[in-house]
């Protein structure tokens, strides 16, 4: 059998020198120069992981002086972290073997049945599946930290009972709820009753096809009473077996207050156009009629220039109101 | 054949005005003071007959029957062969003056403040 070529870091904790012997040989049977590094008691292990870095498995005796069976096999398990490690075991502690399994060992081995082959592929088997499973641990985390670093506010719901199953932090942030609050409640719970109609509508489309679905504008309420309108978009996913909903809101109540402000302004300013053109106008043409008659070459009879200076005053006052309604309502379009 | 005069206007300073230019340019001896399209309608529905001529000085923004009611008003029993309104405003929409296009009895569209010159070139346009 050709020997492999790539360079291997076993620990071997095994308090059995015989037992111990027979490990080192086997490997090194199969693997060019391998590092393996033998520890006789839990004690010695934490040591030498503290001390000694990173190994690429760890072959671990059940029985060792100072811990045995699950305390060892649970205290190991923190030592190790990601580190592979495969129980090497006799007849009479297979069924415990195979139980340790669930707890978290990658493999297990009888020593009775050990050979060469059999070991070495146990623990390339493992540090393969030991890469792989960290690689999907960081997936899941890289797809976790979207979700809750996220600065939109998102959620997952329970398609079922409604009720939220994650919540980020934007959402805690901008709705006000406390994360175990949002987890006792129902997305009902956030939108005002004049909404719940259109959410129940809006419940009643079935999705088919997971993707990426635009819900339309919604009203919300905070914690605070305060409404908001939110676009909401929606995708179906699979939450811990559970048929569940990822929710992502984006506040849009500023964008729809800025246009009522700008509609609300137009309609002022085209008040003020209004009383420009027909308002002022009618006091002017007046007060223009007045003075071009007094001003002609005949002149007025005496009682009519008395009449007409009073107009002229009276005309001049109510040109006067309406240049303070007009400020007035200058104001009111921008207002401080 | 007689020519009536018409000044219609809610304004009573703007009919003072009128009724001074009229006797000064003697545009016309004794024109008729109305203070809505109602009132100027009904004296309209009284004394229109084809064989006389009527010149009506006509505001819009009035109450009770505005300028525009009246012109539709009048339409169906007036021709504008011996019917010339002048409308006299204080608006300077653009909307009313294209409005004011629409009608055949509608001479010109005139906006205040008047003076003695526009209506001494009326009275050239006006038939005797």
């Amino acid at each position: 059998m050709r020997k492999e070529n790539h360079s291997l870091k076993v620990l071997a904790v095994e308090d059995n020198p015989g037992d111990y012997v027979l490990i080192e040989d086997y490997i090194s049977e199969l693997v060019l120069s391998p590092i393996i590094e033998n520890s006789r008691s839990f004690g010695e292990t934490r040591e030498i992981l503290a001390n000694n870095g990173h190994f690429d498995a760890i072959l671990l005796d059940l029985s060792l002086p100072d811990r045995s069976r699950e305390e060892l096999i649970r205290d190991m398990l923190v030592l190790a972290k990601t580190i592979p490690i495969i129980v090497l075991t006799g007849y009479s502690d297979e069924a415990f073997a195979r139980k340790s399994l669930s707890l978290g060992i990658s493999d297990y081995l009888l020593k009775d049945e050990l050979t060469p082959a059999i070991l070495y592929k146990s623990i390339i088997y493992n540090i393969e599946r030991s890469n792989f499973l960290h690689e999907l641990k960081l997936s899941e985390q890289r797809y976790s930290d979207l979700f809750h670093l996220s600065p939109q506010p998102s959620w997952v719901y329970d398609l079922e009972t409604l009720g939220f199953l994650d919540i980020n932090q934007a959402a805690i942030e901008h709705y006000g709820y406390s994360r175990e609050e949002f987890l006792r409640m129902t997305i009902r719970d956030i939108r005002p009753a004049s909404e719940l109609p259109k959410l129940e509508a809006a419940l009643k489309v079935k999705l088919k096809k997971p993707g990426r679905y635009f819900h339309g504008e919604f009203c919300h309420r905070k914690k605070n009473g305060e409404l908001i309108q939110v676009e909401l978009h929606t995708t179906l996913i699979n939450f811990n077996g559970k048929t569940a909903k990822l929710a992502i809101s984006n506040d849009v109540t500023e964008r729809a207050n800025h246009v009522q402000a700008i509609e609300n302004q137009n309609t002022r300013l085209k008040e003020i156009a209004w009383i420009q053109s027909h308002v002022v106008r009618a006091p002017l043409a007046r007060l223009m009629g007045l003075v071009s008659l007094l001003k002609m070459d005949e002149g007025p009879a005496a009682e009519d220039a008395v009449f007409m200076l009073d107009n002229v005053m009276i005309s001049a006052q109510e040109l006067d109101d309406i240049i303070n309604k007009i400020v007035q309502k200058t104001q009111q379009v921008f207002p401080e | 054949m007689a020519r009536y005069t018409l000044m219609v206007d809610d304004d009573e300073i703007l009919i003072f005005i009128l009724d001074k230019l009229i006797n000064i340019t003697e545009f016309a001896t004794s024109p008729l003071a109305f203070e809505n399209g109602k009132t100027a309608l009904d004296f309209m529905r009284e004394h229109y007959t084809e064989n006389d001529s009527f010149v009506i000085f006509l505001d819009i923004n009035m109450p009770v029957m505005n300028g525009w009611e009246f012109l539709d008003a009048i339409i169906p029993f007036t021709k504008p062969e011996n019917t010339f309104v002048y409308i006299l405003t204080s608006s300077i929409d653009k909307s009313d003056r294209e409005k004011a296009a629409g009608y055949k009895h509608v001479r010109r569209y005139l906006t205040k403040p008047f003076d003695q010159e526009i209506l001494i070139s009326l009275k050239k346009e006006i038939p005797a």
